[in-house]
């Protein structure tokens, strides 16, 4: 390390690094430049994805085994290599944790040199191409010939080239189409939400039902002439069941009755479950032992007005609306065959058919619990198999991370 | 078995962990008494670990479902996996400082009881939710910790005799702790994509994420061949936290942060 070496000769370093990580910066800040923000997505279509994947992974080999031993090929593989790709990634990672993500084509000067849209820009694809090649040089340095003591090592970095790869290669050829159903209605085209364009399916969908299941509506108390809630970082609101007694502020409230689904009639509430019944509770409260406030509150629904109960001239008690706990789209799936296939769709649990993953997404907030509308996402992902397999090697490079760790104070 | 009781409870395990460590650091040369504090610490464990089954029996589901449930849950594994992890590497103080985070999470469950009743949205009543947070929890603590060993070495960086083992010390936490970190990023991958249909969407908690995650990566790299001045390694480490730090808290604490989550609630 002692005298300096001169850039470009022998192996090379950080300084190296640092000037092509700049280069890579700067020529793709002005091709972004040049194309007036353009972005690469357009030039990574199917199949040119794969003809560019394709031409990455021959370079990759053509280095290792016909320039192995070239001050390149062997940056690639080294530590300060490896530093210098990482550090280029994560600057461009800096730029989007710092700048807003738009990804909307109004000409700024940020939009021009592609910073509204790190992820599709020359510059981030620079950035992966260095890494990509630092992580593929690393992956052959341990594979051919195969290194056994290094092979944890070479499981993750591996597992990082497959997400990375696939994940931006294969990631131009990710689809989410948007459905909107209706219950009782068939329908057989979907809206791709990126360019609004209506696409036919190869199937068609009938929603049968929806059911949308909601928590307890909370109870807060209300600032009367400004409309505060004064929840008092939570203290102040507590969910209502038929059992509940509680003090909030100097109040103490206690639920008579709770009608989970109800309208009104005269002056009182009654059950009743037709569309936009909505939750009530009869209260009563009491201030310092004495005064005795009784009255019903309710949150009303999109038909149904709201009731809350006046305390003093300062503060009201008011029902929030219920959040929901569960949404469920049970729908039929018809394919051209005429099968039919029964499927639920709920959040967190997507339902596979076709090439497609169907995910319950929104439904129609104003109607809440009393929607019949169920929008819905057909999201197709080919190169997803790749990704997960990419991600399992990581895990395993992490476990084995793990126990290298553990023995490392032994050594 | 509710709620009600958990102050008693969260007390007798307090207990048991204060006294366990004490007996530990301060008799940590004979035999006996450590070994009457792995009894004490495990039996604080225990306690743990039979409340929170109680009150699985009770309320007829798992006790995952709100933040004051999974509060429990952190400390269960924290410390179960500080007494194992000791029990592997004989590191006292990684002990120490996972017991005193269990020991923080009950506390804030005695002090916030409102929290309990909270929902949650559709979105993190997932099976992923649970592993995702308590895995991450962990390597923020770890993590935490490898930047106070960074900060300790700083401070007394005159006498660098002694300092072999606490250089140790920190790569090894930055290791388990980077370990930690990749799992809870992969699990928030494969969360993400159940949940909102992409795995990566480089939104902002992704990309802090992202950050902090190769802020690590570069750390182990530097360190792995010994080539930068031990200063640099620790100003790094502090570095790094300071960007954990801004994933953590500057961008919101729940996987649920930005935009992604409006599609559902709003």
């Amino acid at each position: 390390m002692g005298r300096k070496r001169q850039i470009w000769t022998g192996s090379w370093e950080y300084k190296e690094g640092l000037v092509i990580n700049l280069s890579l910066f700067t020529i793709g800040v002005f091709l972004e430049y040049f194309t007036s923000g353009g972005g690469v997505l357009s030039l990574m279509q199917y199949p040119f994805n794969l003809y560019f994947l394709g031409a990455l992974i021959i370079a990759l080999f053509v280095l290792w085994f016909a320039f192995r031993n070239t001050a390149f090929t062997q940056w690639l593989g080294s530590i300060p290599g490896a530093i210098s790709a990482i550090s280029l990634f994560l600057f461009m990672g800096l730029i989007m944790g710092f700048t807003l993500q738009t990804h909307e084509t109004e000409p700024t000067f940020l939009h021009n040199i592609g910073f509204t849209h790190i992820s599709s820009s020359w510059p981030y694809m620079f950035s992966i191409l260095l890494l990509l090649l630092s992580l593929g040089i690393t992956c052959l340095k341990n594979l051919i010939p195969l290194n056994r003591k290094r092979l944890g090592f070479t499981i993750s970095h591996l597992g990082l080239f497959i997400v990375i790869a696939s994940a931006n290669f294969g990631g131009t050829q990710l689809q989410r189409l948007e459905m909107r159903l209706q219950e009782g209605r068939i329908v057989t085209y979907a809206t791709n939400k990126s360019d609004n364009q209506v696409y036919n399916l190869p199937f068609a969908i009938k929603l049968k039902d929806f059911i949308l299941e909601e928590y307890n509506p909370k109870l807060t108390i209300v600032n009367n002439n400004t409309g505060e809630l004064m929840h008092g970082n939570g203290k102040n609101i507590v969910i209502i069941d038929s059992s509940m007694e509680c003090s909030m502020m100097d109040y103490h409230i206690k639920v008579e009755e709770y009608i989970e689904s109800s309208a009104k009639a005269g002056s009182k509430y009654y059950f009743n479950n037709e569309s936009g019944s909505s939750p009530a509770a009869l209260l009563s409260v009491i201030l310092n032992d004495t005064a005795k406030v009784v009255g019903w509150i309710s949150c009303g629904s999109y038909n149904k007005p709201y009731e809350s109960l006046k305390l003093d001239s300062l503060y009201s008690l008011v029902m929030l609306f219920p959040e929901p706990k569960l949404f469920v789209s049970e729908i039929q799936i018809f394919n051209q065959s005429g099968e039919i296939t029964n499927a639920k769709l709920e959040v967190n649990k997507p339902f596979e058919y076709d090439d497609f993953k169907i995910y319950q997404l929104n439904y129609d907030s104003n109607l809440g619990k009393w929607s019949d509308v169920s929008i819905i996402e057909l999201i197709y992902d080919p190169w997803l198999p790749y990704v997960y397999f990419g991600i399992l090697l990581m895990i395993l490079g992490a476990f084995y991370m793990l126990w290298r760790g553990a023995t490392k104070k032994n050594v | 078995m509710t709620w009600l009781n958990f102050p008693l409870y969260a007390i007798i395990i307090i207990f048991l962990w204060t006294v366990g460590l004490l007996l530990m650091g301060l008799f940590s040369n004979k035999r006996v008494l450590v070994r009457t504090a792995y009894f004490f610490i495990l039996s604080g464990i225990i306690v743990l670990g039979y409340y929170i089954f109680n009150l699985w029996m009770v309320l007829e589901r798992p006790p995952m479902r709100t933040l004051g449930e999974t509060r429990l849950w952190y400390s269960l594994f924290l410390s179960f996996i500080g007494f194992a992890f000791y029990f592997r590497w004989k590191y006292l103080w990684f002990l120490v400082f996972s017991i005193l985070f269990a020991i923080m999470f009950l506390f804030l469950n005695i002090i916030y009881p409102e929290n309990f009743n909270k929902t949650l949205m559709p979105a993190l009543l997932s099976p992923w939710f649970v592993p995702h947070v308590i895995v991450y929890i962990f390597a923020y603590a770890t993590l935490g910790a490898s930047s106070l060993v960074a900060l300790k070495l700083l401070l007394h960086n005159n006498n660098q005799k002694e300092l072999k083992e606490p250089e140790d010390l920190a790569d090894n936490l930055v290791y388990i702790g980077f370990a930690f970190l990749t799992l809870g990023l992969l699990f928030g991958a494969l969360w993400a994509k159940e949940a909102w249909g992409h795995y990566w969407t480089w939104d902002p908690k992704e990309t802090w994420a992202f950050l902090t995650w190769s802020v690590y990566l570069i750390y182990i790299h530097l360190r792995s061949k010994n080539k930068i001045s031990k200063k640099t390694s620790h100003w790094i480490l502090l570095i790094a936290f300071i960007v954990l730090l801004v994933c953590w808290f500057g961008v919101n604490y729940l996987p649920s942060a930005s935009n992604s989550v409006h599609t559902y609630s709003s």
